[in-house]
């Protein structure tokens, strides 16, 4: 092929790209309104929700356009409905994140912030979309880089060590992953991880390298989920870094980190093939990251710190889906998926409303607080309920559906590891429930602290915002079609 | 007759509820409400109990009366067919009168907290979602929609211990959740195993395409689907797996070959999946029972309670444990009935004895009758154990007396407690003197759960020694220490009784009025319970009449199970 037939079709590819062009754009307009006009922090972050706002709606076009998967750039990436599906998830999270982000907070550095948290979405474009060993390394980076700064954005000493913390973490892991791609593309000759040669030479390939190469490889990924043993950056990032940034790293960098597993697990599950046990070793892996968020959870007194122990376990729940290796378990995780985004991001930013208002940041420092904000305390809890997973909300159904696939596995392959997980996980849900419950314990059954008068604006944007996610939560319990049906019209490639 | 009389019961109280939570904060104006809607359902559950008839046949929807089918969702698993839940409710002869036994215990519990002032709002919206949740689950034949109102059931709980409880109630009741919790965990593992492994007769038929609409369904194209689920003329795809707990029932409804097929055993950890499966079941209601040794929530929870909450506590929410094992633990899994009777008897005993032991050692007026209803439930699964007709009769007749008379008895410490805060049985004596209405009640309530003739009681712990003896499953010894227990309850009760209310006047603890004798709203509610539990206890037949159907049924479902292969 010439070099004017390739920049022919990379120029054709663009288009691909177009809801990612829209971020770019973004970055840069934030950039230099930010350098020549001074602008007001509410201007950028009203920029900011357009931008997304226009990301999305060429999203959707996207969405009810891609029936079959687009190559684009050599096979660099690929444009498939499970992809845009994420796409779009992120950019609405990445919307709520940018709206309950505060403005004195970030210290005049507005224009950064927002940057740096359109620059992790982009990274985390194009890391579900990537179809190239070096493409998701890339991209991993962009999420990674991005986040090690935006932790600092608490400007003080915690969120400095938290970031150096993160960056060392990320470092050692991104290196890791790194040998493994190098192993991998030594054995394979290729980095296309969906390419037929790719299977092919590792089908033939022997044993130890594989096993050390996919093992290798695995370790950005949980890095990224916050997976055991790759989750110990977690705590201390989520205690440091600001409320938003906090709800940011634990909904979308997650996220696309789960997305991108899906993909690459099937290649490395080689349809079945694989003379690694896939299976158990996911099994195993969830058991201990669901055993180890739960267990430190327990013991927390930082709401932040005991949310991100909950959000190491909730990510365990969504890597038990990975044990049970199957096209509906990859529905059902898409479907735990967005059910854990909103009911986690809805928890923040319910959190981020108490810690402007009051100054909080400890689970007894809640003392009481229903008597001043009941609407707020009551969607907190309905939210918890949801992340415990107790009907009626959708976490429940979510929770159902996650183990009705690895019983429906189980049933099939008669992994007895995949037993163990269900028991396990199901077990797990109830010593979750002790420390899910202990916020709403505080706000409603411990006396007020002090004497306030009762709060004055029942409904603020934040309320709004709550109400909203908690409506969604109650929604998808109801009538789970809702999203289930938006997610079985998505292909995933079995 | 046929309007959506069930579905009302179950919405108007939360539809109350919600009510109660928007309306201006008027104490007056809530329990209005509360017991507008408690009087309401108990004139739609009088025109369900008349217009109910009691009909003889297998154990099929047919045979349910005021069946709602509505669609709840349908799920597809890709390649592996659909999962479909339903909004079903429905009743047979079991169901009617768990649920009028719950409208009737409601009511006490309503008028029990009349006068209940602190942060009503929230006590009497809690008070109905309880209310609406536990009709749910009386009513419920659709496995998901009664683990929604099991699971939701734990919710208002949970609160109205915590909050409106005693000094420990914060231990309480989240020890009450944790272990309700954990035992409804183990019920969901069952839930989803059964929901994998059986098929929906109806919608499969439509799916594969032997008929067109639901309506067209008959038991001849019944039988046409079940024989093609038989030799596998259905695929994965077209399959519909069901929650519907009448269908789980029906061996015909399991799909060859998958993890609960009665036929093929699959094995799980070297056991058969299937008594595995209702091992977990059985504990899961176990807890909620309770049974020794899943039973130490109760006697925190019952002790930190209040009042009202106390009766709904062992008055309702016990049967919905007796209730669910039946309903969707031995109706569904009859050969591990069969293969743990003696373990179930063995554990009804050991409830029976151990209870009544506790009792026997409480100081404390609330804990003695909190053991009192472990020992009584335990009636309710030896009875169960015995799978005979008597037994069965004797298990779901102990239900609805227990729940009348643990009412009481609750209603008992209560007023106590109101007068004094304090429930020491030793810090009291010669109550008789002081309070002689009072002393009537009690001695009342008390014979009548030791068993007395003529109290409903005696009936049915008559029906579960006759069930027990006679039966094949038991050996005797079991129904022979079971009459222990009734002796044993006889003396904590009498011993009780001598006690505090004999001898000369003397009270321990400091009074802030004078110790007045009952007054006229508790009046009612004991006269209304000691009436219920006399004419329980001399015509029976209200409730064998309408019960007497439903255990034909569930026995001959029971024996026409295959057990063979439990053998090998």
């Amino acid at each position: 092929m010439s070099l004017y037939q390739k920049l022919l079709t990379i120029s054709g590819d663009l288009v691909e790209i177009l809801p990612e062009f829209v971020l770019v754009a973004l970055m840069l307009m934030i950039l230099l309104t930010d350098l020549f006009f001074a602008p007001k922090e509410r201007f950028i972050q009203i920029l900011v929700l357009v931008g997304l706002l226009l990301e999305f709606y060429l999203l959707v076009n996207q969405f009810l356009l891609a029936d079959s998967p687009t190559y684009a750039f050599f096979r660099m990436i690929t444009v498939d409905s499970q992809s845009v599906f994420w796409k779009m998830i992120f950019a609405l999270l990445t919307s709520i994140v940018v709206i309950i982000s505060p403005l004195r907070l970030v210290r005049h550095k507005g224009a950064e912030y927002y940057l740096l948290i359109v620059g992790i979405l982009l990274g985390a474009n194009f890391l579900v979309m990537s179809s190239n060993l070096l493409m998701l390394y890339f991209s991993l980076e962009v999420i990674s880089i991005t986040s090690y700064i935006i932790t600092t954005f608490s400007f003080n000493r915690s969120s400095a060590e938290a970031s150096i913390k993160y960056l060392l973490f990320g470092a050692v892991a991104s290196a890791i992953m790194l040998y493994g791609i190098s192993l991998l593309y030594a054995l394979t000759g290729t980095l296309d991880f969906g390419s037929q040669a790719f299977i092919d030479a590792l089908l033939s390939a022997k044993l130890l390298p594989l096993i050390v190469s996919s093992v290798l490889l695995m370790a950005g990924f949980l890095f990224k989920i916050a997976a055991v043993p790759f989750h110990v950056w977690a705590p201390d990032v989520y205690t440091s870094a600001p409320t938003p940034v906090v709800s940011f790293f634990s909904t979308v960098p997650k996220l696309a980190g789960v997305a991108i597993f899906m993909k690459i697990i099937l290649t490395l599950n080689l349809f079945g093939q694989s003379p690694i046990n896939w299976s158990t070793m996911m099994a195993i892996v969830a058991m201990l990251t669901i055993m180890i968020g739960n267990f430190s959870a327990l013991w927390q007194s930082n709401i932040k710190r005991l949310l991100a122990y909950s959000s190491i376990a909730q990510g365990g729940f969504l890597l038990a889906g990975f044990a049970a290796l199957s096209q509906s378990a990859y529905a059902n995780i898409l479907f735990y998926a967005c059910v854990y985004a909103i009911a986690n991001i809805g928890v923040f930013v319910i959190i981020q409303y108490f810690e402007r208002k009051e100054q909080i940041f400890e689970v007894g420092e809640y003392t009481g607080l229903i008597k001043k904000y009941p609407f707020m305390c009551l969607l907190l809890t309905i939210l918890l309920i949801s992340l415990t997973g107790l009907p009626p909300t959708a976490g429940f159904t979510a929770k159902l559906l996650i183990f009705t696939s690895i019983w429906e596995s189980f049933d099939y392959t008669n992994n007895q590891w995949l037993f163990y997980l269900l028991i396990f996980g199901l077990i797990n849900t109830v010593i979750s429930l002790f420390y899910y419950l202990k916020v709403p314990y505080y706000m409603i059954f411990k006396p007020f602290r002090s004497d306030l008068r009762p709060n004055q604006i029942l409904f603020g944007l934040e309320n709004y915002l709550g109400g909203l996610l908690v409506l969604a939560v109650l929604l998808f319990f109801f009538n789970p079609n809702w999203l289930m049906g938006l997610i079985n019209s998505i292909n995933f490639a079995f | 007759m046929n309007g959506p009389l069930l579905s009302f019961l179950i919405f108007l109280p939360i539809v109350a509820s919600v009510l109660v939570a928007i309306l201006p904060d008027q104490q007056k104006l809530q329990r209005a409400i509360t017991m507008g809607v408690s009087l309401l359902q108990l004139v739609i559950i009088t025109i369900i109990y008349f217009g109910f008839q009691s009909v003889s046949g297998s154990y099929k929807l047919e045979n349910f009366q005021f069946v709602e089918q509505q669609n709840w969702f349908e799920l597809s698993l890709s390649g592996l067919g659909k999962i479909s839940a339903d909004y079903l409710v429905g009743i047979d002869g079991l169901g009617l009168i768990m649920v009028l036994l719950s409208v009737v215990v409601l009511l006490i519990a309503t008028i029990s907290s009349w006068h209940h002032k602190d942060r009503s709002r929230g006590y009497f919206a809690l008070f109905l979602l309880l209310n609406g949740a536990i009709i749910g689950c009386f009513v419920a034949l659709d496995f998901l929609l009664f683990y929604l109102f099991f699971e939701f059931m734990l919710l208002p709980m949970y609160f109205l211990i915590g909050l409106w409880g005693g000094p420990r109630r914060e231990y309480a009741s989240i020890k009450f959740f944790l272990y309700t919790l954990l035992g409804s965990v183990f019920i969901l593992i069952v839930l989803i195993a059964l929901n994998l492994s059986t098929m929906d007769p109806i919608k499969t038929a439509v799916e594969v395409g032997v008929i067109d609409h639901v309506d067209q369904y008959d038991e001849q194209i019944e039988s046409t689907i079940q024989s093609m689920l038989a030799s596998s003329e259905i695929s994965d795809e077209q399959m519909v797996h069901t929650f519907n707990l009448v269908y789980m029932a029906d061996e015909s409804n399991l799909i060859p070959n998958s993890l609960l097929d009665s036929k093929v055993i699959k094995v799980i950890l070297g056991h058969p999946a299937r008594l595995l499966v209702f091992l977990l079941i059985f504990i899961g209601f176990a807890i909620k029972i309770p049974v020794v040794p899943f039973h130490t929530w109760l006697p925190d929870a019952h002790v930190e309670a209040p009042t009202a909450i106390s009766v709904i506590l062992a008055g309702i929410l016990l049967k919905v444990g007796g209730y669910g094992l039946i309903r969707a633990g031995i109706l569904i899994f009859p050969d591990g009935l069969i293969h743990y009777s003696w373990l179930l008897g063995m554990l009804g005993v050991l409830s029976i004895i151990y209870g009544a032991m506790n009792a026997l050692a409480s100081k404390d007026l609330k804990r003695l009758i909190a053991y009192s209803s472990v020992s009584h439930m335990g009636f309710v699964l030896l009875g169960i154990a015995s799978i005979s007709s008597e037994g069965f009769g004797g298990a779901i007749y102990q239900m609805i007396s227990h729940g009348v008379i643990s009412a009481a008895l609750f209603l008992i410490a209560g007023v106590l407690y109101d007068r004094t805060h304090d429930r020491m049985i030793e810090n009291y004596s010669g109550l008789a003197q002081q309070m002689p209405k009072y002393t009537v009640f009690v001695v009342i309530f008390f014979f009548a759960s030791l068993g007395l003739p003529g109290f409903s009681g005696f009936i049915a712990e008559v029906f579960v020694l006759l069930g027990s003896f006679s039966s094949e499953y038991l050996p005797g010894w079991m129904m022979i220490t079971a009459t222990f227990g009734l002796v044993l309850s006889a003396a904590y009760y009498l011993w009780t009784i001598q006690r505090m209310f004999y001898g000369p006047l003397h009270i321990k603890v400091p009074i802030k009025e004078a110790l007045l004798d009952i007054g006229k709203r508790e009046y009612i509610m004991m006269v209304s319970l000691a009436i219920l539990t006399f004419l329980l206890g001399v015509f029976p037949h209200f409730i064998l009449d309408v019960i007497n159907h439903p255990i034909v049924t569930f026995i001959e479902l029971i024996h026409s199970v295959n057990v063979e292969h439990l053998t090998n």
